[in-house]
């Protein structure tokens, strides 16, 4: 079987094939053992990889992970403020009043959200707060802890740091990206 | 401050809007969701944890700063792992020269390959846990070159037809064909002496 | 409040601020503190070196938030911190720590990794918290830098 053949029955299985060009194969396949047992065998591939498709866990706790979004969220941020003062075309009035009220009004809502379910102080998805200032969701005062919590971070230049206070574990902590301790 | 991560009361839906109002927490509830299955996703393409949790993690800070333009045509999910899927593949084009094995296409080198799924392709892990077996998927996709592994993640799990895999990968229809072609073959040649193997051991 | 009563309390206010600063002076040493200097890997601990494997509750907080298996303690020191006086620890050849103890539970943490400040934090200590300063090191490990009320049988080996 050449390799345009073999890709046709391969499509065909795949249910890529117009309704002629399956007409076709269908009848390749009933006349030829061949072409049936290669197609038999990608259909039962893919059924088998389609079924134990590998699962690769995170091997960082969400702490660590929302730290790392947060923090290049707010650098985004910071940069296309960096863009907007730079840029006199721009308006410089500032944006509208309005447009913190959805922002401000999303937030509380979230926050009437979370006060129905009391169940849960303060996990550890949110208790973060990175090098650059205290995150919104840390200065929830129903889930910051009063004790332990980051007080000031004036790091050396240029080192990059996180901090996240974890409820759980009762545990600030301050990972310091490319600092030569050891 | 934390919500509880999986919240059903709070749909997809409804987090992305309050998210798209500036909402961080919403935004961060949907990261709790679904971060296991991004990152798997990116993990599934590049196959380095590091890179993995990088790559994934940049998908959602583009998604935040793109939520204006997700219009609810898809999932969230499905939106969010086209990004990733996106960014996992500039990462591969911008890492080439180090990271693609030479495998040839079977089309460009028939010679190198073998020719044919072995005859009679037996489920080889019948016995075996389901953890197992997808490790041993795991380990099998790893030998393949990030361009088959790709066509073949694309494919087998996200789903997609070959139209938009050669879309989204900028190749021609004909290559996603003889790509997938031979990365199942490969695969399906790997689970097979991995069959083998384990039958000798019993022996 | 007459000329002569007003003295009597400065006197009164006089005694006791004295009677306090007896009472510091009782415990000159102020807040015990320990800090570990632990390694984190996902590989085998390695050959030839002195190192304790960290068990117990630490090691499993360190697990818990951390995605390294198995950490192991390269140094532990427990210190005195007198309020206003600077302390220096150190935990390797290269790790230095110098701790300021501002108020009683607050303390100012200055890291040094081979003579160059790496961070410098204010923080509350109190029994039952961690502060754990971290980062990555080759091979994907990482170091870490515990610190936390001491245990009454922590020797004091500044």
């Amino acid at each position: 079987m050449n390799p345009d053949l073999e890709h046709r029955l391969q499509a065909w299985v795949d249910g890529e094939l117009d309704a002629s060009s399956a007409q076709e194969m269908e009848s390749l396949v009933a006349r030829d053992p061949e072409a049936r047992a290669l197609g038999d065998n990608l259909r039962l591939l893919r059924g088998f990889l389609q079924e134990h498709e590998p699962v690769r866990a995170l091997p960082e706790t969400q702490d660590f992970y929302w730290s790392g979004i947060r923090r290049g969220i707010e650098a985004e941020e910071r940069a296309d403020r960096g863009r907007e003062s730079s840029d006199p075309s721009r308006e410089t009035g500032g944006r509208a009043w309005w447009s913190w009220v959805w922002p401000a009004a999303a937030a509380a809502l979230v926050l009437v959200v979370i006060s129905l379910f009391p169940g849960r102080e303060g996990g550890t998805a949110g208790d973060l707060a990175t090098s650059s200032g205290a995150s919104s969701s840390a200065k929830a005062p129903a889930v910051v802890p009063v004790v332990g919590h980051e007080i000031e971070a004036p790091e050396a230049d240029g080192m990059e740091t996180v901090t996240f206070y974890s409820s759980q574990e009762s545990m600030t902590v301050v990972w310091l990206a490319h600092a030569d301790v050891l | 401050m934390s919500v509880p991560e999986h919240q059903p009361e709070i749909p997809d839906d409804a987090l992305v809007t309050l998210a798209k109002a500036g909402d961080m927490v919403a935004f961060e509830t949907l990261v709790g969701r679904h971060r296991e299955k991004i990152y798997a996703r990116a993990y599934s393409i590049v196959h380095n944890e590091q890179e993995a949790v990088d790559l994934s993690q940049e998908a959602w800070i583009k998604a935040w700063r793109r939520l204006a333009q997700f219009e609810g045509d898809s999932s969230f999910t499905t939106w969010l792992t086209r990004i990733t899927i996106n960014l996992c593949l500039d990462h591969l084009r911008r890492n080439q020269r180090h990271r693609v094995e030479p495998l040839p296409d079977s089309k460009d080198d028939p010679e190198a390959l073998d020719r044919i799924l072995p005859p009679v392709w037996v489920n080889p892990t019948e016995r075996m846990e389901r953890e197992e077996v997808r490790k041993r998927i795991d380990e099998a996709m790893a030998r393949l070159s990030e361009a088959h592994r790709t066509v073949l993640v694309l494919h087998e799990f996200e789903r997609m037809e070959y139209k938009h895999i050669a879309e989204t990968l900028g190749i021609s229809i004909g290559t996603v064909m003889s790509r997938l072609f031979y990365a199942r073959r490969r695969m399906a040649t790997l689970l097979a002496g991995w069959k083998r193997e384990s039958e000798e051991e019993e022996s | 409040m007459n000329t002569r009563l007003f003295l009597e309390s400065l006197v009164g206010m006089a005694v006791l601020a004295l009677a306090a600063r007896g009472a510091v002076g009782a415990e000159p040493e102020g807040t015990r503190l320990a800090a570990q200097l632990l390694w984190g890997t996902n590989g085998e601990k390695p050959a030839g070196k002195e190192l304790k494997p960290v068990e117990g509750e630490l090691d499993r907080r360190l697990r818990r938030v951390f995605k390294w298996k198995s950490y192991f303690e390269i140094e532990r020191k427990a210190f005195a911190t007198p309020v206003g006086k600077p302390t220096k620890v150190d935990m390797s050849k290269e790790c230095r720590l110098e701790v300021l103890n501002v108020s009683g539970d607050e303390f100012e943490i200055q890291l040094f990794g081979k003579g160059v400040l790496v961070v410098k934090k204010r923080q509350r200590i109190v029994a039952g918290e961690t502060v754990v300063l971290g980062g990555d090191d080759k091979n994907d490990n990482a170091w870490f830098v515990v610190l936390g009320m001491a245990k009454p049988g922590d020797p004091a080996r500044p």
